[in-house]
């Protein structure tokens, strides 16, 4: 055998044992590796799985996260509208409240000036007591002044109702003279003195109180509410009516002040006289 | 063997025997697994630990060459 050969013979050797060494080594190395890479893909499959179940999940809970989140801002802005309609009922309380103190205020200065006027006017109403009460003294007193007056006119036309009594008398005594000094005698003159006679002047208008009958002569005697005050005489003539029927004719025959007694000289066709007949000085107006 | 006389070729070559076709098949031989053993020992270094083809991976923790 060639030198060569042995060499590359025993080259050859080296060689198929480092080639089997390196076979060896090479295969267990590509084997593990492998292994590992097939731990990986399986790791990263399951890493996969793993993700797409927690982006599944992560989903999900997104989901509930969003579906809080709107609920949540629902909630937000239903409580913003809440805070803004409190907002502006604080607004319009605060606005009341002011008002309600400016009211207060004017209300405290109304008592005040209300508590001087109501001093001022317990003032007047005082005043005016003392005014009421001199007014009433003098009142009573002008009263009294009044009374003692009305007595004294009461008195001086007392006098004068007597006065003109006086005065009526004294002229029918004048106009009896008078008639005497113009008529001194005679028969006639005395039957012009008998007759009875109309009274002159105003018209004078009475009633009568009562009516009797004289037994003694049967005249009938009439009672009237008329005498000397009202210009009544002696042998005056009255007429008498009721309402507007015309009864008959009295003749006066005693008078004083205020009454005068009658005798009725004429009564009409069925016609009777009683208590309560209107009498007049004159017929007609 | 010789006693044997085996008529392989070069068998009657025994002094100075000169490189014969043996050689030259070990040659390639050689060379072959030269070419093997430098071919496996390249793909060898990029699967092994720290580019050396004769070292193991550990199974817990596998290291490739950058």
């Amino acid at each position: 055998m060639h030198i060569l050969t042995k060499v590359f013979v025993l080259i050859a050797s080296v060689l198929s044992i480092t080639m089997a060494a390196l076979a060896i080594s090479y295969s267990v190395n590509a084997d593990r590796v492998t292994a590992s890479y097939r731990d990986a893909l399986a790791k990263a499959d399951t890493a996969i799985a793993d993700q797409a179940a927690q982006k599944a999940a992560h989903g999900q809970e997104r989901a509930a996260l969003e579906e809080n989140l709107n609920g949540l801002r629902d909630e937000l802005a239903s409580r913003d509208a809440d805070t803004r309609r409190l907002e502006a009922a604080n607004s319009e309380l605060r606005i009341a409240l002011r008002q309600a103190e400016a009211g207060r205020e004017s209300i405290t200065s109304k008592i005040a000036q209300l508590g001087v006027t109501t001093e001022t006017q317990a003032r007047i109403i005082d005043e005016y007591k003392t005014e009421l009460d001199r007014l009433r003294t003098a009142e009573l007193s002008y009263r009294d002044e009044k009374i003692d007056l009305e007595k004294s006119l009461s008195d001086l036309e007392s006098q004068v109702i007597v006065y003109e009594q006086v005065k009526r008398a004294l002229q029918e005594q004048i106009e009896e003279m008078r008639i005497a000094l113009n008529n001194p005698g005679g028969s006639h003159d005395a039957n012009r003195a008998n007759t009875p006679t109309e009274i002159a002047g105003p018209l004078i208008r009475g009633s009568i109180d009562e009516v009797r009958n004289d037994p003694s002569s049967g005249d009938t005697l009439v009672k009237v509410n008329l005498g000397t005050n009202d210009r009544l005489r002696e042998n005056t003539r009255l007429y008498i009516h009721r309402g507007n029927s015309y009864l008959g004719e009295l003749v006066i025959f005693n008078v004083d002040l205020n009454h005068a007694v009658g005798r009725v000289a004429y009564t009409a066709a069925n016609q009777s006289i009683r208590a309560g007949d209107q009498v007049m000085s004159k017929l007609g107006s | 063997m010789s006693q044997f006389g085996m008529q392989m070729p070069g068998g009657r070559q025994h002094k100075g025997a000169g490189p014969d076709v043996y050689t030259a098949l070990m040659f390639l031989g050689v060379v072959a697994m030269g070419i093997a053993v430098a071919m496996l020992w390249i793909a060898g270094s990029k699967v092994a630990p720290e580019g050396n083809p004769l070292k193991i991976q550990d199974p817990n923790r596998i290291q490739l060459k950058q």
